[in-house]
């Protein structure tokens, strides 16, 4: 057994000396219960009592428009921002006129585009004179701002109502949307915040409403005023000097004087789970409500989060939108902001935003029934699952969606499998033998000074229990993924297995006829320690694909290939095998595995084989 | 982007046709001042020869663009002149441009049609030494771009080009007119381009005599004409770029080099 260091996640010096010790211990002793019980997981409420998924309704949208400018919309130059003339075929019958036009920036450049509709002056769709329906094109699974807005809502956040719609125009079928509530004044008086407020949106294009000191100076650059539509910024720069000068200690004396408390913890809780690094310098709205006089902070745009990564090394647009995964980044994930970062370093805060935590993963209640465990992996997938089952026919006759290359079930396999790990990740963030210390965080991952290259190896031990659900078996005080195992024989009772990857190594021993250099750059291997009786698995296994630089890739091959292959001690079996590639993980099941062997696993792709 | 082809399509003052389209609503704003000189003259056999004077002339343009829809992108321009070549010398407001542009292609950019019609202010209109030409008239043409690779920060070619014909009332001589231009993205910093451009009489009116050849597009005359430029971005709306050219050929034509600079300001950024 080797010693396990890993820079992954904080390379802090001070950090990964405390872990080292602990692992040592750990790996000697320490045998992790599969926490995620039966008996937790009964205490999560049904995910669609929580949420009313039983109710998801997809609506209807019929559009008229000059067959040209119909024609045209989607097809033309992806930059030109012009409107066209279109009417609303109401559920009534009636005829509502306005303007429709492409929306969104980087979405533009695909063939199935975001648009909006502003409708003539009195004329009202959905008690809106706009319309935002998002095409959704970046995320494959069509899930992730519904999921993430479920979760707002939940929470009791601001935020605006979304629905599925099948959008028609000249009575043509053309695709799955969501329709968005614009957000606007009246979105926060339906909250009780008065529609009088001074509404601020960061600039999506400046990346700089983040409370810096640069963005003081280009106040009226970083931000957007949407309402009252006034050229005066003064709340906003009364509200960024304050936050500068409050030291971190009073912050949550700050904070509750002049800020909704909950909606700035919920947010924060929010993008930690989603793994949203996409925001805190744009992708929110700020309210300052004149019924409370507090600040309220509300989340938007959750298409690239989930797993999603931005990959620093590849050219636009690759760098956005790719195959990379990660599920281990800590709660100072994303852009720096003294308003995150003041608020997770205050102790009173950081307790609230940790019971935050706790309670949406299940693990402890502070809080109420109705949302607690909400990102449970057993409640996520039933949300995920219903979710998935409602859109897919909806996709096949998307025409920009029946032929295209995403595989739904992929993309939405991914999405469960990034609940998975996260939840597995954050209970040992929050609950394990080190817990997430923010004043060894760094903040501003562009100071950061370059991450380690991975050479590490980790190790854990864990009871699995006969209970028919996946156990995640992730590497104490990091928890990063090794396995996941579900028992599939019938005898119900729990058995413990230790996990070993070796990271980042071409594999030293492999099946003939391959170049180890095309496998996965890690082995796996697995002991039943449950004596005297065989046992029966799914197994699922992790590889790295953070970026292109940080990853396990071999060379040459093609990733969709990926065979695995296990060493009984004796010869090398190939496996029928599932392949991720969105998320990274290698599949296979109805493994037997005897008691005290050991399997070493590794992948391959296929195309390889000599 | 869109920076790199409204420099390029004002990269000179005589230009047959753009072919950007503007976006609904879009507006653009354009300036440029050009500075002429030369001591010669290619004479109506196509002979480089010595003038009595050295003109020195100051050239400046305004446009506005302004996409009325998607389809249809609306243009005026006005021009200033003050030359002088020895004793003589005029100043004042030229001709006034008012155009519409349309789409060739009609879902993508780059690819359009341009009419124009030329408009004399106030100036005297057969005073041989006015700011303007002196007679309306009317240009159609049109024009393409061709790009490759795109993004601010790559190394990018663009290609454009563009023919015109532009008709009098009245005696000048009618003109065919074209340019071709190429430029290369030099990282994030600017754009270095070239163009080449001609001026072409139909050669069906005699030519005028003007005190200043190079002002007036009154009389008959050829020109074809070379120019570098360099074109950069001051902020996300303000571009600028400068340029140099000479006359490589001429009939009846100043052999002028010309410096020019222009601003922009693209209110789409």
């Amino acid at each position: 057994m080797k010693l396990s260091i890993d820079f992954i996640y904080r390379p802090a010096g001070i950090v990964v000396l405390s872990r080292v010790l602990v692992l040592f211990f750990l790996s000697m002793a320490v045998h992790a219960d599969e926490r995620w019980t039966a008996d937790k997981a009964s205490m999560v409420k049904n995910a669609e009592e929580q949420t009313g998924l039983s109710r998801i309704s997809i609506g209807t949208l019929h559009l008229k428009m000059r067959p040209i400018d119909a024609d045209v919309l989607f097809r033309k130059d992806p930059h030109d921002k012009s409107s066209f003339a279109v009417s609303i075929v109401d559920d009534t019958g009636e005829i509502l006129k306005g303007r429709i036009k492409v929306s969104g920036s980087f979405t533009r450049r695909f063939p199935k585009k975001s648009i909006s509709i502003k409708l003539e002056n009195g004329q009202l769709w959905k008690g809106q004179q706009k319309a935002s329906l998002d095409a959704m094109a970046t995320d494959g699974s069509m899930q992730r701002e519904w999921l993430a807005w479920q979760l707002v809502h939940a929470l009791g956040m601001p935020g605006p109502e979304l629905q599925y719609v099948r959008v028609y125009i000249n009575n043509r079928y053309s695709g799955l949307f969501m329709h968005t509530e614009w957000l606007d004044t009246g979105v926060m008086a339906r909250y009780r915040l008065g529609a009088d407020g001074q509404f601020f949106h960061p600039s999506d294009s400046q990346f700089c409403g983040d409370f810096l000191p640069h963005s003081k100076k280009n106040l009226k650059d970083c931000w957007f005023k949407l309402s009252p539509r006034d050229k005066d910024f003064s709340p906003l720069q009364t509200l960024m000097d304050e936050i500068a000068q409050t030291p971190i200690k009073a912050f949550h004396e700050y904070l509750e004087t002049h800020f909704d408390v909950d909606s700035v913890i919920n947010w924060l809780a929010l993008n930690v789970l989603t793994s949203n690094g996409d925001t805190y310098n744009k992708n929110y709205f700020l309210y300052r409500s004149t019924v409370t006089g507090k600040w309220v902070v509300i989340p938007w745009d959750y298409d690239l989060s989930f797993g999603r990564n931005w990959d620093a090394y590849l050219p636009f647009p690759e760098n956005i939108l790719n195959d990379n995964f990660q599920y281990f980044y800590p709660p100072e994930l994303g852009a720096p902001n003294p308003l995150k970062e003041k608020t997770l370093r205050n102790p009173a805060l950081n307790q609230l935003f940790t019971e935050r935590m706790l309670h949406l993963l299940g693990e402890e209640q502070h809080g109420a029934e109705a949302t607690f465990g909400w990102f449970s992996p057993q409640a996520m997938q039933e949300r995920i699952n219903s979710t998935a089952s409602r859109l897919q026919p909806e996709r096949i006759d998307d025409p920009y969606l029946k032929d295209s290359a995403i595989d739904f079930a992929q993309e939405t396999e991914s999405l469960w499998h990034y609940v998975q790990r996260r939840h597995a990740y954050l209970r040992e963030i929050f609950t394990g033998v080190v817990p997430w210390n923010p004043e060894l965080a760094i903040w501003n991952p562009v100071d950061a000074p370059p991450r380690p290259a991975l050479s590490v190896s980790l190790f854990a031990s864990q009871q699995v229990s006969g209970n028919g659900q996946y156990a995640i078996i992730a590497a104490p005080a990091y928890g990063y993924l090794l396995a996941a195992i579900k028992l599939k024989d019938n005898n119900g009772e729990a058995a413990k297995f230790n996990v070993e990857s070796d990271i980042k190594h071409t594999p030293a021993i492999f099946p003939p006829g391959y170049d180890p250099a095309s496998c996965i750059q890690r082995s796996w291997f697995i002991t039943l320690r449950t004596p005297f009786t065989s046992r029966v698995m799914d197994l699922q296994l992790d590889y790295l694909q953070e970026d292109s630089r940080r990853q396990e890739l071999g060379s040459g091959g093609i990733e969709q290939n990926l065979t695995l292959w296990v060493l009984d001690g004796q010869r090398w079996h190939k496996l029928k095998t599932q392949v991720n590639p969105l998320s990274n993980v290698i599949s296979t099941q109805n493994m037997t595995i005897n008691p005290s062997q050991m399997l070493r696993f590794v992948a391959c792709p296929e195309s390889t084989e000599s | 982007m869109l920076f790199g082809v409204a420099m390029l399509t004002c990269a000179t003052i005589v230009q047959a046709a753009s072919p950007w389209m503007r976006s609904e609503a879009e507006r653009f704003y354009w300036a440029g001042i050009t500075y002429s000189t030369g001591d010669q003259r290619w004479d109506d056999k196509s002979n480089q020869k010595k003038v009595d004077c050295r003109n020195s002339d100051w050239y400046m343009h305004q446009k506005v663009e302004y996409g009325y829809s998607y389809y249809y992108t609306l243009i005026a321009g006005l021009s200033a002149a003050s030359a002088n070549c020895g004793d003589d010398s005029l100043t004042g407001a030229g001709d006034l441009t008012l155009g519409i542009r349309g789409r060739l292609d009609k879902y993508s950019n780059g690819k359009s049609w341009e009419i124009t019609t030329i408009i004399p202010t106030g100036y005297e209109r057969d005073n041989s030494s006015r700011p303007g030409n002196g007679r309306f008239g009317i240009e159609a043409g049109v024009a393409w771009l061709l790009k490759e690779g795109e993004g601010e920060l790559t190394s990018s070619w663009s290609w454009q080009g563009g023919v015109a014909i532009r008709l009098w009332q009245g005696p000048p001589a009618d003109q065919f007119l074209g340019y071709l231009s190429v430029q290369r993205r030099i990282a994030a910093v600017g754009k270095i381009g070239m163009r080449i451009s001609g001026d072409f009489s139909f050669r069906n009116e005699s030519p005028e005599k003007t005190k200043f050849e190079n002002r007036t597009r009154l009389t008959d005359f050829d020109k074809l004409r070379a120019a570098v430029s360099w074109s950069s971005r001051i902020n996300a709306r303000w571009s600028w770029q400068t340029n140099v050219g000479h006359v490589l050929w001429g009939r009846n034509v100043t052999d002028n080099l010309t410096v020019g600079l222009n601003i922009s300001y693209d209110w789409s950024q």
